[in-house]
């Protein structure tokens, strides 16, 4: 009789039970290169582009998201400011798929609007590199990304060459109206 | 008629001169250095575990060599270590939801999470924003073993003297992660 009581506590208690995590064992096995970044004299207007590497050393194809993460001061590099707005970066594609032993790359744009706050600076943030299908431990990578800027704001090419045609062209106008108003100004020779 | 071609030419130089600092910044010294290592790589095992049925407001814990972290021999640079964890979902009910605890206290769906390496004093909190895992950086082929104490949340309802969940018999998943950045 009393086992039997036991056996229903045993049961009470397993119904309440929570299973916590499936556990068939695997490792998590992927790299990333190069693990830091370094770009240097990027001036204010102008844009600069490198890629990442992601390698699958498992057996089944794996997709990965990639994002930026502003670490905080005692992560950085020493004399390394706070990047200051992490949608200056761009991921090409933002999501990688790469197959079973394998590897891909993504391409990283950093655009620095062109302010002359932006000049003189030097920032750093990290590029986070993570597998979208996730069990119970994961593995991310950061890449750190240390960019120093210019002293001087770049005028966009396409604004600066568009300044440069308009004048040109307004400079050869006038030349020609000048031309034209000598032309008119000479007097006729007169054959005898 | 010279002087008017001439002339012309002038005027075509002269427009070019204000295209020049345009075309000129293509060519802006742009330094991009890749440093550190061509590769690092970190590998951990087991990638799942389960902690089994589990009672509310009960305490579990791993064995302190349960899970392994090892800096690939192939890597050729030390990676600086970071752990976080995120709320547990219910799999059969995403409604259902354990929040990882921020102040090492279990309550009501408030469930805690710890990491322990088999050589640290104590065992530290996870939480939602990434902690250090190891206090010192990893060199690769360095391994790092550790183990992991749960706290469930208190019960949703107690019925004839027997606490319960509201959704007994579910699994619930988390992840934890570990994160790796040059050192």
């Amino acid at each position: 009789m009393q086992q039997s009581k036991y056996l229903i506590y045993l049961a009470a208690v397993l119904i309440i039970v929570i299973i916590l995590f499936p556990f068939p064992v695997r490792a998590q096995n992927f790299s990333v290169s190069p693990m830091e970044i370094k770009i240097d004299n990027l001036s204010p207007g102008e844009e600069a582009q490198f890629n990442l590497t992601i390698r699958n050393k498992e057996d089944v194809n794996h997709v990965f998201a990639l994002t930026t993460y502003n670490p905080g001061e005692s992560e950085r590099r020493e004399g390394r400011a706070e990047f200051p707005d992490e949608s200056w970066i761009s991921f090409s594609p933002q999501r990688v798929e790469v197959e079973a032993k394998s590897e891909a790359k993504a391409e990283v744009t950093v655009a620095i609007p062109a302010n002359q706050k932006w000049t003189g600076k030097d920032w750093e943030i990290w590029l986070r590199v993570a597998p979208e299908e996730r069990e119970f431990l994961v593995v991310n990578y950061y890449i750190r990304l240390l960019v120093s800027t210019g002293g001087e704001v770049e005028v966009g090419t396409s604004v600066g060459l568009i300044v440069g045609i308009v004048v040109g062209v307004g400079i050869l106008l006038l030349a020609c109206v000048v031309y034209y108003l000598r032309r008119k100004a000479k007097p006729e020779h007169l054959i005898f | 008629m010279k002087f008017g071609i001439i002339t012309i030419l002038l005027a075509i130089i002269l427009a070019l001169i204000p295209c020049l600092p345009a075309i000129a910044q293509d060519s802006a010294n742009i330094t991009i250095t890749l440093t550190g290592a061509k590769e690092s790589s970190i590998i951990l095992t087991p990638a799942n575990w389960s902690f089994g049925a589990v009672n509310p407001n009960t305490e579990y814990k791993t064995d302190l060599t349960q899970f392994n972290l090892t800096v690939a021999s192939t890597s050729n640079c030390n990676v600086n270590t970071f752990i976080t964890a995120d709320d547990a979902v219910c799999v059969d009910d995403s409604t259902y939801v354990w929040t990882l605890s921020s102040d090492g206290n279990n309550g009501e769906r408030v469930y805690v999470l710890w990491f322990k390496g088999w050589d640290m004093g104590d065992y530290t909190q996870i939480t939602k924003t990434q902690t250090q895992f190891s206090s010192i950086s990893m060199a690769p082929g360095d391994s790092n073993q550790f183990g992991l104490r749960l706290l469930t949340p208190q019960r949703d309802f107690t019925k004839g003297g027997t606490d319960y969940f509201s959704v007994g018999g579910a699994t619930m998943q988390t992840h934890v992660t570990i994160s790796a950045v040059a050192a």
